[in-house]
């Protein structure tokens, strides 16, 4: 059994190696990405719509295979399939993530109880007040809010236990109050040991949560599935005052 | 006072005089939509040409079916058993009954009368008459359950007419009488609940739908239950159904006359919410049924609105203490989707009825049976396994538990299996039963006692389970693949493989009950046959499925 907060097997080296990962569908949407994340550190993702910073995290996430580059969890190649990968990476993307016929409270408690959490009743009803979704318990996750439905996907990510957390823009559809607690609680879990690759827009998550970012943009020239990428200049990676920049700069 | 854009910005200036478009638009608002009389007749034209050569298609299954209950009358089971009477004239009109209740219950499930999404797009904001845009799709719907009506009794009384003998040309009039007391009595039924429909009532509809799949089921449990008592209702002759059937269509014929003429008169009051709701679903349903897609076709019946809304509803808490693990997490999960669900339990039943049913009323051959417990199985599990159908539309939920795919794929195989088993257990014997198969005391041969029926029934459950666990995850129809020229026209061989994927596997696990049935019994190495294909069918089913759960993921 393990406790919610516990982090799993915390590493001293990187955690996570994007090694010239390059992603797209047929050709590559962005430049190769060339990052290393380690346990109680924070990596952001950002660029602009289309840049290709989900496609990057759907390659890490196991969920879109790489068109070159490598990803790797504890020095081993992503397999999503495999039961010990969906054990340490919890994601968060824009997508429906719960048991449609279970209420919010009962889908927070099998996925705790599925990962073996030690009373998780309490966890979960401590997890439902962090979100403000202990109103919405008893209801069906289709009948929530798009901001409440978000809040459901973040309150799965972590009432169970994690080495990775894989963000897609979580932030999204979130209220400014929302915004600022979820800055807090993932400044807390990196803080807690808990290694975090997160694509956002948000200027104030940046800089509350991010060690260093990576500038998601261009993709190089270069033909289909990649070729040419593996010679091609990596995506920048910046500290967190110039990606704050970087995400405030006016779209040309 | 603020400067002048440096550019002008797209679309007509604030305060520019518009052109008068809603004038335009009320002027030929009527004129799109009215229908005329050459539409009209060639609307008609269509659908009795169509009609017609369905009618005689079905005629012709008709009698071929009709050639298989004789030659099963000419060679009973022979032995002891519940002797095969008659065929049923009262069998095969609860039959048509049942099947007719389902396709108004499908119509309810159409929701609210409208038109395509994007003419509702372009209408429903407009200042025209709504009448004359929804009556037509009103006579539509009811001319829909007309023709059915009419196939399914004409189809129905064909049956039992010639079945016993009487198919001369003689029994003509009555195959017309059965035709045109289906389609008055499908149009009335419609009309009787195509009030909701007008109202744009979309949760009352849902609720009808319901209650006309229990009525349904009830006619079923009724059947069932005079086959056990072994009930003379066999012994009804087709001369004592002229009287009654003329006073249904006389009813239904008043029916039609008031309920159907008012709801014309009141068909353009829908509000445009329901329209737009009304739209959705049946862009769904449509899309479903153009591309081939049964499993589409049934989620999109089985959706209770847009987004599968339910306001106000609240699931019963059930806290899970007991849970340890992913394992025990999905089968959880599993478990109280089918709770919530009463209905898939139900239908599993009911089916588990349905070839008993033919094969008593009708002494149909036991291949034909056999055919019967193959469709019936399959289509069990399928709605038993509606968690792996769901799994496979929201994948990331099981993602989020530590448990592998190809492991989860045989987790939630393994409650289907099951289930399948249990009900193999007892639709196999029943058939057996009525086909005078089972024998007990000193006429039991080899393997041909209830427990040996039931063993190879249990033992198919999870060959069944393992099909629709196949077809729960097979792809989406493709219809990029080039047609293939048959005698019957172009068939794509895309949708084809999408829609047999499934019911493919659950022939190979009904093999041995055909060759058991066929054989008379079902002796140890018919078990041990059985077993055998079971064990390769869940093979191949678990590996095509665990496959695909892991392209889908």
């Amino acid at each position: 059994m393990s406790a919610p907060g516990e982090r799993v097997g915390r590493a001293d080296g990187a955690l996570l190696e994007l090694d010239r990962l390059v992603v797209g569908y047929g050709r590559p949407v962005c430049a190769p990405v060339d990052v290393r994340v380690a346990a109680g550190e924070a990596v952001c993702l950002v660029g602009a719509n289309g840049a290709g910073k989900s496609t990057v995290l759907r390659a890490v996430a196991g969920l879109l295979e790489p068109l070159a580059g490598e990803v790797r969890l504890r020095g081993q190649p992503v397999d999503e399939r495999r039961a010990a990968f969906r054990r340490e990476v919890a994601s968060v993307f824009d997508e429906d993530a719960w048991f449609g016929e279970l209420s919010v409270a009962e889908h927070l408690e099998l996925v705790a109880r599925g990962h073996g959490v030690r009373d998780a009743e309490a966890v979960v009803d401590a997890e439902l007040e962090h979100q403000r979704l202990t109103g919405a318990a008893d209801q069906l996750p289709v009948s929530l809010s798009s901001g409440q439905k978000r809040r459901l996907l973040l309150a799965a990510a972590l009432v169970r236990p994690r080495a990775l957390l894989l963000l897609d823009e979580p932030e999204q559809r979130l209220d400014p109050p929302g915004r600022e607690a979820l800055a807090e609680r993932l400044a807390a879990e990196r803080d807690a040991g808990t290694a975090l690759l997160v694509a956002t827009h948000d200027v104030v998550l940046l800089r509350r949560l991010a060690d260093r970012a990576v500038v998601v943009d261009d993709a190089p020239a270069g033909g289909a599935a990649g070729e040419g990428a593996g010679t091609a200049v990596a995506c920048r990676v910046v500290d967190a005052q110039e990606a704050a920049r970087v995400v405030s700069a006016p779209v040309r | 006072m603020r400067a002048a854009p440096a550019s002008p910005l797209p679309g007509p200036a604030a305060g520019a005089p518009l052109p008068g478009r809603r004038d335009l638009v009320r002027e030929a608002a009527p004129a799109r939509s009215a229908r005329g009389l050459r539409a009209t007749v060639t609307d008609a034209y269509t659908t009795v040409l169509q009609a017609g050569i369905a009618v005689l298609l079905l005629l012709g299954a008709s009698s071929s079916l009709r050639g298989a209950l004789q030659r099963g009358l000419a060679a009973p089971g022979g032995g002891p058993g519940p002797t095969p009477t008659v065929p049923a004239v009262l069998t095969c009109a609860g039959l048509a009954c049942c099947v007719l209740l389902l396709a108004l219950a499908a119509l309810c499930r159409l929701g609210p009368v409208s038109l395509s999404a994007p003419r509702t797009a372009w209408w429903a904001s407009l200042p025209v008459p709504r009448e004359q845009l929804l009556r037509p799709v009103l006579r539509d719907r009811a001319l829909l359950a007309a023709a059915v009506g009419s196939l399914v009794v004409a189809w129905a009384a064909s049956l039992a007419l010639g079945a016993a003998g009487d198919l001369t040309a003689a029994a003509l009039p009555a195959l017309a009488g059965g035709a045109v007391l289906g389609a008055a009595s499908a149009a009335a039924g419609y009309a009787l609940v195509a009030g909701l429909a007008v109202r744009g009532e979309v949760e009352a509809l849902l609720r009808t739908a319901t209650a006309l799949d229990a009525a349904a089921a009830g006619v079923v449990l009724a059947l069932a239950a005079g086959a056990v008592a072994e009930a003379p209702v066999d012994a009804v002759p087709p001369s004592a159904l002229p009287v009654p059937a003329a006073c249904a269509a006389v009813a239904a014929a008043l029916v039609l006359a008031s309920a159907g003429r008012r709801h014309l008169r009141d068909a353009g009051r829908t509000p445009s919410a329901s329209l737009r709701r009304g739209a959705a679903r049946l862009e769904r349903l449509t899309a479903s049924v153009l591309q081939v897609d049964v499993r589409e076709l049934g989620r999109a019946l089985a959706a209770d609105g847009p987004g599968r809304v339910r306001p106000g509803r609240r699931p019963t808490g059930a806290r899970a203490p007991w849970v340890r693990g992913p394992v025990g997490a999905v089968l959880t999960a599993d478990a109280l989707l089918l709770r919530r669900q009463p209905r898939r339990l139900a239908t599993a039943a009911v089916l588990a009825l349905v070839p008993f049913v033919v094969a008593a009323g009708t002494s149909a051959h036991r291949g034909a049976a056999a055919v019967l417990l193959w469709a019936a199985g399959y289509a069990a599990a399928t709605t038993l396994a509606e968690a792996v159908r769901g799994g496979a539309l929201a994948p990331a939920a099981a993602r989020a538990l530590p448990v592998s795919a190809g492991r989860l794929v045989a987790v939630r195989w393994l409650p289907v299996a099951a289930a399948s088993a249990l009900w193999g257990a007892v639709a196999v014997p029943l058939v057996a039963t009525t086909s005078g198969l089972v024998h007990a005391g000193v006429h039991a041969g080899a393997g041909t006692g209830w427990a040996s029926w039931a063993l190879l029934g249990a033992l198919a459950g999870p060959g069944w389970a393992a099909a629709a666990v196949r077809g729960a995850l097979r792809p989406d129809p493709d219809f990029a693949r080039p047609a293939i020229a048959t005698p019957a026209g172009p068939v794509s061989p895309g949708a084809a493989a999408a829609v047999t994927t499934g019911p493919d596997l659950a022939v190979v696990a009904t093999l041995p009950v055909l060759l058991a049935l066929l054989g008379r019994g079902a002796p140890g190495p018919a078990l041990a046959g059985q077993l055998a294909v079971t064990a390769l069918v869940v093979v191949v089913g678990w590996a095509y499925a665990a496959h695909r759960a892991r392209r889908l993921s």
